[in-house]
């Protein structure tokens, strides 16, 4: 008796795991802890990360100005589009229920476009303003 | 002098809709849209042909070969007479004009024949997909150049001389294709325009126009769909790109993906390799991610594709392993017309951007009619 109800719990445990491990928030969430334990702070804030959004930049080597803006544009619940011509759906969670869902996609895309903008990688602080930034504005 | 009628009306027809059709096929031949024009008008010179077969031997006196289609002797008599600048009159063809006729029968035959199987075998369109191979195709497209300028030297040469004629010896010979009348020397027997044969014109116009039409309707025009498709497919020979979600999802995001059918698997490998520094940006992938891709890229590369842009790339390629579709000599010809005003346009933005011009790049088609420059 004792087995089946010890049984019963763990598979119980273990369904809840998986949807807890299927949950994209839950997935975000852990990433956003992570991230905060990193950076040593308690809370982000969606204002630097605004900031950090709208900052410009000359390349070094390019000597163009770059910015996230200059392929998501000024209004992040608008489309974008990259220097090659794609067209790029709005980052802001507001405008596009899937930004910010899969943390794997998201770190992919830090990597690439701040070493594209800022020629290093972005802080965890600043990931984490920005993410937060992304999924309050409206 | 007296004016007497010496063409028909369905021969006067005959010689005014050869002349337009085929200038309109040459005229459209100038740009791959127009493709659809260049067949259409390709499909009503092939008809006006056959018709002008039959009317030749069951026309009215002027319009049969029997009447105007002489031997050497008498064509070299008409030559000497002509360089000496006092040709010998007819009241219908002469023998010079004879050999014209029939040499542009022949040509506008060859270049019919030679089109049908360009189309089929290269473009994949039309009714007789599947009957010949692209290597077979590039040699009738070889013959198909050849026969269509051939074409055109024999049409100036008859167009000087139906000019001096007017203006030197005063013929009224064009404007005689026109009305049907012309004056004529002396006592001829005057060819008689008989109304039966009108009847019989008619019939012959009629056969004309419906194998035009039948070659531009049977079907396979607007896509490799149908039955072609699976005559294709019967062969072996079309392998429709199958999209895959995973390409699409990593390699379509900076740009449009592009289609793996223009490079061969070996460009496609060094690609795969090199996407920590990927023309100036970070593209790297998982491990997993990028075998995984790979493996598809290689599948549906050039090496193993069957359409007609595929073939060339490839052979302009040789052996070298470009990085770049854009950087290969057969695309850079194919856009060698479009400045980089046209490139820079906001709609467009860079020449990676394939899809902008080319609607059908995602499914690996640069078909010449889905082509539009988009205006801003
Ligand atoms: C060169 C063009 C470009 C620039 C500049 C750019 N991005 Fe992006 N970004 C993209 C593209 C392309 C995607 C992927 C879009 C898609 O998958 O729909 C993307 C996606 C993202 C994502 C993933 C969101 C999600 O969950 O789908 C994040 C995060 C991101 N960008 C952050 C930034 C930041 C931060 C900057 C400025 C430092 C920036 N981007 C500047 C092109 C750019
Ligand atoms: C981070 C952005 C980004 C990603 C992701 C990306 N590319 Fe590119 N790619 C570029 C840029 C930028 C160019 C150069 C475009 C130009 O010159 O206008 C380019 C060009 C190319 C070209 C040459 C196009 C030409 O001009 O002929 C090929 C081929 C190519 N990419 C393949 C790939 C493949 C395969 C993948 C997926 C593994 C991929 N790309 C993913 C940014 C990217
Ligand atoms: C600015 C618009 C534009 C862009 C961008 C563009 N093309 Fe084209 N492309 C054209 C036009 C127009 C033609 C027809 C040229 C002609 O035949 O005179 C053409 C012709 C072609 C052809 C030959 C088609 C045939 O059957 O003869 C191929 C293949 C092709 N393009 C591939 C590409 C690829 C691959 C890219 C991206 C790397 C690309 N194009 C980008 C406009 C464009």
């Amino acid at each position: 008796m004792r087995i089946v109800k010890g049984l019963t719990a763990l598979s119980a445990l273990f369904f809840a795991g998986s949807v807890f491990a299927a949950s994209p928030s839950a997935q975000m969430n852990a990433l956003l802890d992570g991230l905060k334990k990193e950076a040593g702070v308690a809370s982000f804030s969606a204002e630097e990360g605004k900031k950090l959004y709208n900052a410009k930049r000359v390349h070094s080597q390019k000597k163009e100005e770059r910015s996230c803006t200059t392929c998501h544009t000024s209004n992040p619940a608008a489309p974008g589009k990259t220097p090659v011509g794609k067209v790029i759906e709005p980052l802001s969670q507001a405008a596009n229920k899937e930004r910010f869902t899969d943390p794997k996609k998201v770190e992919k895309w830090f990597k690439r476009n701040c070493e594209w903008v800022l020629e290093r990688e972005c802080t965890p602080k600043e990931k984490g303003d920005f993410i937060t930034y992304m999924t309050t504005v409206k | 002098m007296k004016k007497i009628k010496v063409w028909d009306l369905p021969t006067r027809l005959f010689h005014w809709s050869f002349a337009a059709a085929f200038l309109s096929a040459f005229a459209a031949s100038s740009r791959e849209w127009f493709l659809d024009y260049h067949v259409l008008s390709g499909s009503i010179v092939l008809g006006l042909v056959a018709f002008r077969v039959v009317w030749g031997f069951s026309g009215n006196p002027n319009a049969r070969f029997s009447s105007f289609v002489r031997g050497w002797s008498e064509t070299k008599g008409f030559l000497s007479g002509l360089l000496r600048l006092s040709p010998a009159r007819y009241p219908g063809h002469n023998p010079a004009v004879a050999w014209v006729i029939l040499a542009m029968l022949l040509f506008a035959s060859v270049l019919a024949a030679t089109g049908i199987i360009v189309y089929s075998g290269e473009e994949m369109r039309g009714p007789f997909v599947g009957f010949f191979s692209f290597e077979t195709a590039e040699k009738a497209g070889l013959i198909h150049s050849i026969a269509a300028y051939s074409f055109l030297a024999i049409a100036a040469v008859h167009v000087a001389a139906a000019l001096l004629h007017d203006i030197i010896w005063k013929e009224g010979l064009i404007i005689s294709m026109l009305t049907g009348s012309k004056a004529v020397e002396g006592v001829h027997d005057a060819p008689v325009v008989e109304r039966p044969l009108l009847k019989k014109g008619a019939f012959a116009v009629l056969g004309a126009v419906t194998i035009s039409a039948v070659l531009v309707v049977l079907p396979g025009h607007k896509d490799a769909s149908g039955f072609t498709r699976t005559l294709l497919e019967d062969q072996g020979g079309l392998r429709a790109l199958e999209r895959n979600a995973l390409y699409e999802e990593e390699c379509g995001s900076c740009h449009n993906a592009l289609s793996p059918t223009l490079l061969p698997a070996r460009s496609w490998e060094k690609v795969m390799a090199g996407l920590g520094e990927h023309f100036g940006d970070d593209a790297s992938l998982p491990e997993e991610t990028s075998a995984e891709i790979l493996k598809w890229l290689a599948a549906s590369s050039a090496d193993h594709a069957f359409s007609e842009p595929s073939k060339k790339m490839i052979s302009s390629i040789g052996d070298k392993t470009p990085l770049r579709i854009t950087e290969v000599s057969y695309w850079k010809r194919k856009h060698s017309d479009i400045g980089n005003d046209v490139f820079s346009r906001k709609g467009v933005s860079s020449r990676t951007n394939c899809a902008a011009c080319h609607p059908g790049a995602p499914l690996g088609s640069f078909d010449d009619r889905d082509i539009s420059i988009p205006r801003g």
